[in-house]
């Protein structure tokens, strides 16, 4: 029985062509800096050009083919417990991560923005633990009371103390990776290649640009076949041409000089590619992470992504809203289904605000809901698979109603009828309820009180907080 | 005759036409014009009328960066002729701007650069990864009124904290302003660090360097 599924394209097979032509010709004719002498050498051992002088390499296209048929296309982000283990290029439908690295909490209440804690990223993770809908944890917030030297230690451990699903962070001091990886393998007991808790996000610097230590980190990294995600952040009109194909062309070529990089140091080393070139604010410069220029950027690139047999993380339900409102929900939607019906892997989806800056507990509850519309929206129809249809159709007749029938007793309880949790539909009384916002907040701190995450064992805890106390004492000497 | 070339200055920074700027500064001293008045009288009326467009939301970025940058191309050409001359050039202030080390982010930083170019202020962009050592010796160089450190990583903001100590310590923190951005500072970072100054976008920045300058 044929099976339909909705989906969505902007780039013909010619357009992609195109863009990947151009692609090659930037690393081949242009080149990129790696700006590492470590990244250099892992180069210049495939006989790919380097230039010492401006640690930049111009890469063949060969290389580039040839690397990228090397990158498995179907990538575990292990959790914690196994049940949250997600398969990204496996499962049917996307999974669905938090956004990070906000710098503030908004008080959804009284709408007052304060710098982040680890108290409030803590409530964070016990909130994504609670909540089905997100399969992978991102610290929502960067805390302000942390140690910079140690604070993605503090923040693993706290996500691995709140929660049981799958975690990924940037790891910008390439020195926090052994005693990163000794903590992963204290939580799971096994081996990193075999249960990546943990993926490493790899944000490039565009234009055409790495970030040397971020760099150095992932090159140990993938050594452990840590799933890299490469996230180029190319803005429209600024650090990359005002135009959508110019936009995807830099963004590309950022991404598969990555995928290079990382391949020839760990031969079939998982890599997710992401799609988080965004748009400049042309009064501003700021970052702008929703809105029409984005949402298509968005779709072609993870068109393109697809295209590369990437597994593919979508940037997705953000809004450059300052609140949880009108504007978050419109952006979010749009930004995150047009990634959604392009085929992406996963999207990152819950908290963000303010252009990644801000995040907010209403916030992430009322991205669940755009999540499940979402999900609701990529569910595969039979058309043809309802052979009753056409008897229930004569036995009601002309006139009389359908809640009568079997078939709508069932396909309601088979979730054909999509039941939301906090976004209203229709009229419901007269008189006008409280805020969706505020309802959304009291809900999560519902469930932050209740919820407990299984805890860590007692001496894995003692051991972590051992491996923080003696980097930290390194560190400082 | 001379108000029609000064017109035309005038257009060329409006237009964003760096080249065009920088032949006509070279056309007005070969037909002896003051490089101050040409100046002025010319290429400092164009810039004021992008800064007007752009606050009033007619102009855009890439229009006020252009014409930052025609600016630029012909204070280059008038240069030496106008160190040579008494009257010197009349500027809001001397800025110097830099993203800390380690972090090789650095377009918020740029185009905060060429804000304050076309607000007025004589501006010395020193890049990206710059070192501690580095801004130390340019302030003792430039002697500018403003210092602006920009991070855009967690892990780099402390190098906002050691240079502003590093002013400290090297006897110069007394005679320069320091501001602070990026995305992840705050006014409370900043706080807590001594800078004198914090904003949270490049217009913010302006208005905030031109109020601790006493200019606004």
């Amino acid at each position: 029985m044929a099976v339909s599924k909705p989906q969505l394209t902007l780039l013909s097979c010619e357009d992609k062509t195109f863009l990947h032509e151009r692609v090659l010709e930037v690393l081949e004719e242009v080149g990129i800096a790696f700006n590492s002498p470590k990244a250099l050498d892992v180069l210049a051992a495939a006989e790919v050009p380097v230039d010492r002088d401006r640690l930049s390499a111009r890469i063949p296209r060969e290389l580039v083919e040839k690397c990228l048929s090397m990158v498995p296309q179907q990538v575990l982000l292990a959790g914690r417990k196994s049940e949250h283990d997600i398969w990204l290029g496996k499962a049917p439908l996307p999974a669905f991560t938090s956004d990070g690295s906000a710098t503030y909490v908004l008080d959804d209440a009284s709408g007052r923005l304060r710098e982040g804690t680890l108290a409030d990223l803590r409530r964070f993770y016990r909130l994504l633990d609670a909540l089905p809908e997100a399969d992978v944890t991102w610290s929502t917030v960067s805390p302000r009371d942390l140690d910079p030297r140690t604070s993605l230690l503090e923040i693993v451990k706290a996500a691995f103390s709140e929660s049981t699903k799958h975690t990924q962070d940037g790891v910008r001091q390439p020195e926090l990776v052994p005693p990163l990886i000794d903590i992963l393998e204290a939580v799971s007991g096994a081996p990193l290649a075999e249960r990546p808790l943990f993926s490493a996000i790899d944000c490039t610097v565009a234009p055409l640009q790495h970030d040397p230590r971020m760099t150095d980190a992932c090159l140990d990294l993938v050594a452990h076949k840590v799933p890299i995600v490469v996230m180029p952040m190319p803005l429209s009109g600024t650090t990359a041409p005002m135009s959508l194909s110019g936009t995807c062309i830099v963004h590309l070529a950022e991404l598969l000089s990555a995928v290079v990089l990382f391949q020839l140091r760990s031969p079939g080393c998982p890599i997710v590619a992401s799609t988080a070139a965004a748009v400049a604010d042309m009064r501003t410069g700021g970052y702008l992470c929703a809105g029409p220029e984005k949402a298509l950027l968005n779709l072609a690139l993870t068109e393109m992504c697809k295209d590369y047999r990437l597994p593919t993380e979508a940037d997705g339900v953000g809004s450059d809203a300052m609140t949880a409102d009108f504007q978050a929900g419109a952006e979010g939607m749009a930004t995150g289904l047009f990634a959604a019906l392009a085929g992406a892997d996963a999207i990152i989806a819950f908290g963000c605000l303010g252009g990644a800056e801000v995040t907010s507990l209403a916030k992430v509850m009322l991205d669940c809901e755009t999540v499940r519309t979402i999900e609701k929206t990529l569910q595969e129809v039979s058309v043809q698979a309802d052979s009753t249809v056409l008897d229930d159709i004569r036995d009601v007749g002309i006139g009389g109603h359908y809640l009568g029938c079997k078939s709508t007793r069932r396909l309601v309880r088979d979730g054909q009828s999509f039941q939301s949790r906090l976004f209203r539909r229709g009229l419901s009384g007269t008189s006008v309820p409280p805020s969706i916002v505020l309802e959304a907040a009291e809900r999560a701190e519902r469930l932050i009180a209740a919820h407990q995450a299984e805890p860590l064992d007692d001496d894995v805890t003692t051991y972590i907080d051992g491996i923080i106390r003696d980097f930290s004492l390194l560190d400082a000497d | 005759m001379a108000e029609v070339i000064y017109g035309k200055m005038a257009q060329t920074v409006i237009d964003g036409e760096a080249e065009e700027a920088a032949e006509l500064a070279r056309q007005g001293l070969a037909r002896g014009l003051s490089p101050t008045a040409i100046l002025d009288q010319g290429f400092v009326k164009g810039i004021e009328e992008v800064g007007d467009l752009f606050g009033r939301g007619e102009f855009f970025l890439p229009e006020l960066v252009q014409g930052a940058e025609a600016m630029k191309a012909a204070v280059a050409v008038l240069q030496p002729e106008l160190d040579k001359s008494k009257e010197g050039r009349k500027i809001a202030g001397k800025a110097v701007a830099g993203t800390v080390a380690g972090d090789i982010h650095e377009i918020g930083k740029t185009i905060v650069c060429a804000m304050l170019s076309a607000a007025g202020f004589e501006v010395t962009d020193m890049g990206c990864d710059v070192s501690v050592e580095t801004f130390i010796e340019k302030v003792r160089e430039v002697k500018p009124d403003l210092l602006l450190l920009s991070a855009l990583l967690t892990t780099t903001m402390p190098n906002q904290q050691r240079t502003i100590q590093a002013l400290k310590d090297a006897g110069l923190r007394e005679g320069v302003k320091v501001m602070i951005g990026g995305a992840p500072t705050t006014r409370a970072w900043a706080d807590e660090i001594g800078a004198d100054g914090y904003a949270e976008d490049a217009i913010e920045a302006v208005a905030a360097a031109k109020r601790l300058l006493g200019a606004a």
